[in-house]
């Protein structure tokens, strides 16, 4: 019985770690405290009288659904919830957005306009953008369903690999790099939209975009004719306009209250 | 009394607690049920966040104490975290006096 109680114990503790956010050290750490304080209150309703098993399962109704502890834990690390961060980043997804569609736009329609100089000018619209994905993230982290942290990761490996083979010039490695990058934050978006943490809109349209500018590309290649453009407008313009709408919901939260920032300045 | 309603105070709470001596987290929470004579009913799992915030804040120190081959993690209240504690004190008091004068009428 005992070891049915301890059993008990370890299963729901060991279900709670990998939901915490942070690092595996500081997750190991907290485990382990958790299971301490669990063992203390079983014991404690052991000498009340309950067997083993009871005990351990009013100390595990004691500590809380495993959703309340998670996100509580979230929220002191400032994730989960709206902060300045995920504010100004919100606000940098706007700029981030409309520029990279602006820009993208004129490079259909101007002659003097090259393929290069869009590339230049894009990379520092997507690093507003890149930083507004990452509020999204910190923001919809609690609740995300495994999926899509799965597919946060796998579009992360992806751009990584869409880089590293850019550099060395492997059109291959860039290719499944582009494509994990797709999979990867069709996983996130729809993953975010199940969250219900902000607006379905926005993301529907990005997974629209996407989605379009994947089969415009298939239909040019298997058409054979040069549909790149096209594709390139419709995801990109898809995507522009559902992300400067996030950035904007983001923007316009209020900041919950810093109990950090509060009580340090407190 | 509902949780929502002390988890904004749950920060100068839990260092009043640990103020008497270094606590492990379940004693801190049995100490804090003890001096609210059981009004403070909040998920237990909720206090580790907090204490791991304090920590970080400087406010908390934390080691492992190992007795009769048991390992507990015990909280202890830094120099900084007694400050803090006072000042929160102090913005309670002021707070509570209010509140009494606009509830009561006084000065009205």
């Amino acid at each position: 019985m005992a070891s049915d109680a301890g059993g008990s114990i370890e299963t729901f503790v060991a279900l709670l770690e990998p939901n915490l956010v942070g690092r595996a050290s500081l997750r190991r750490r907290l485990a382990e405290e958790m299971c301490g304080h669990l063992e203390d209150a079983a014991e404690h309703y052991r000498i009340l009288g309950l067997t083993p098993g009871e005990a351990a399962q009013r100390a595990i109704e004691d500590f809380g659904p495993p959703e309340v502890v998670v996100g509580a834990w979230a929220e002191s690390k400032g994730v989960g919830v709206p902060t300045t961060f995920t504010r100004y980043a919100g606000l940098a997804g706007i700029v981030g957005a409309l520029g990279l569609g602006g820009s993208l736009i004129y490079e259909q329609m101007s002659e003097s306009y090259s393929h290069g100089m869009f590339a230049e000018v894009s990379l520092s619209f997507l690093a507003l953008f890149a930083m507004s994905l990452v509020a999204l993230y910190l923001r919809v982290r609690g609740k995300l369903v495994p999926y899509g942290r799965l597919g946060t990761r796998v579009a992360i490996v992806g751009f990584v690999a869409v880089v590293v083979s850019s550099s060395l010039w492997f059109a291959p490695g860039a290719l499944v790099g582009l494509l994990a990058i797709f999979v990867g934050l069709g996983s996130f978006f729809v993953g975010t939209i199940r969250s219900g943490v902000v607006p379905r809109g926005p993301l529907a349209l990005g997974i629209a975009g996407l989605v379009g500018a994947f089969l415009v590309g298939l239909v040019g290649t298997l058409l054979g004719f040069d549909s790149g453009p096209t594709a390139a407008l419709v995801g990109v313009g898809a995507l522009a306009t559902g992300w400067a709408w996030l950035g904007l919901h983001l923007w316009s939260e209020d900041v919950a209250a810093d109990t950090d920032r509060e009580l340090a300045t407190g | 009394m509902g949780s929502e309603l002390i988890k904004g105070h749950l920060d100068p709470l839990v260092m009043a607690v640990v103020e008497q001596g270094p606590l492990h987290g379940y004693a801190i929470i049995e100490e804090l049920r003890r001096r609210s004579q059981g009004e403070f009913d909040l998920p237990e799992g909720s206090v580790y966040p907090a204490l791991h915030r304090l920590e970080r804040l400087g406010y908390l120190s934390s080691r492992w104490d190992e007795n009769a081959g048991r390992r507990r993690r015990v909280y202890e209240l830094t120099r900084s975290g007694r400050k803090a504690l006072a000042a929160k004190r102090d913005e309670w008091t002021g707070f509570r006096n209010a509140v009494t004068s606009v509830l009561e009428g006084a000065g009205g």
